[in-house]
């Protein structure tokens, strides 16, 4: 039987990002409760950064060792969810004399500050960096309010 | 609440010298994976941002050493807003045991994972003896 470990991270949201952030220790607890002889990947797998402007946001991820077909970016509304599968490598007949890289399916979704235009979300994946570009809707996008001199 | 790190990744090389150096770089350790297989070690170690030209494998002595350099590109007209890891440059020692042939040894990246064979050489593949039942 193949152990599998599915992890799927609650949204990160601005506040709740920091409490979850708080609890290291349990999600380590949790990351090895399924045993087995791989390691399993972390729940908050991957790493996400932000970056906003007015036209839209960037959101960055560290996903080494996966294709760019095994990884599924899906946007709904506010959410970006990025999920993929790091597929274990180890060939029959082989041991692993240091095992550190984690293996196993992997999810994440991240609430963004405005909600994107879902049409228009591009997403690039290089050298093991995806980058996923954004745009806010046109309605909300920032305006410029003139000032009429009365 | 204490101010906990997120368990990353990748691992930050303490830099605890007071020498001054010329480029102020980020220094991380990559996890990697060492496994056996017939008769070649091999080293997978995740660089996420490294391409071809950015990787040096070293051996001096005993110790391999492979670096990666990272590219990066900031997003230009965005403001950081939320930040769970860093960008910097990689870097691992291991000593090599006498078993593997140094000049067989070949590396390949490939989606910011780099792979390196280290086959053994032709005295350490002819040590194992086979047991046979009789």
């Amino acid at each position: 039987m193949l152990w599998r470990n599915r992890y799927r991270s609650r949204s990160t949201q601005w506040p709740m990002a920091r409490m979850w952030q708080g609890m290291p220790r349990l999600r380590q607890d949790m990351d090895y409760l399924s045993g087995g002889t791989s390691v399993p990947v972390r729940a908050n797998y991957p790493a996400l950064n932000v970056w906003s402007g007015s036209e839209g946001a960037i959101v960055t991820a560290e996903i080494a060792g996966v294709n760019s077909e095994g990884l599924d970016i899906s946007v709904e509304g506010d959410t970006l969810t990025v999920s993929g599968e790091r597929i274990q490598e180890l060939p029959e007949g082989g041991k692993f004399q240091r095992h550190e890289r984690g293996q196993g399916e992997f999810s994440r979704a991240i609430k963004l500050p405005f909600h994107a235009d879902a049409d228009n979300v591009t997403a690039t994946f290089q050298h093991g960096i995806l980058q996923v570009e954004l745009p806010r809707l046109p309605e909300e996008k920032p305006k410029k309010i003139e000032i009429r001199s009365a | 609440m204490t101010d906990q790190t997120l368990e990353l990744e990748k691992q930050e090389v303490e830099t605890t010298s007071e020498i001054e150096k010329p480029r102020v770089r980020r220094r991380y350790t990559p996890r990697v994976d060492i496994y056996e297989v017939d008769n070649s070690v091999f080293m997978t170690a995740d660089m996420p941002g490294v391409a071809d030209e950015g990787v040096e494998i070293t051996i001096e002595k005993n110790l391999l050493t492979i670096r990666g350099e990272v590219e990066t590109s900031l997003p230009e007209g965005y403001e950081l807003n939320y930040r769970e890891y860093r960008v910097g440059n990689y870097e691992r020692s291991f000593s090599l045991s006498d078993e593997i042939d140094r000049d067989q040894i070949e590396a390949t990246i490939k989606n910011g994972v780099l792979r390196l064979t280290l086959p053994k050489n032709e005295e350490a593949k002819a040590r194992k003896i086979e047991v046979r039942t009789e």
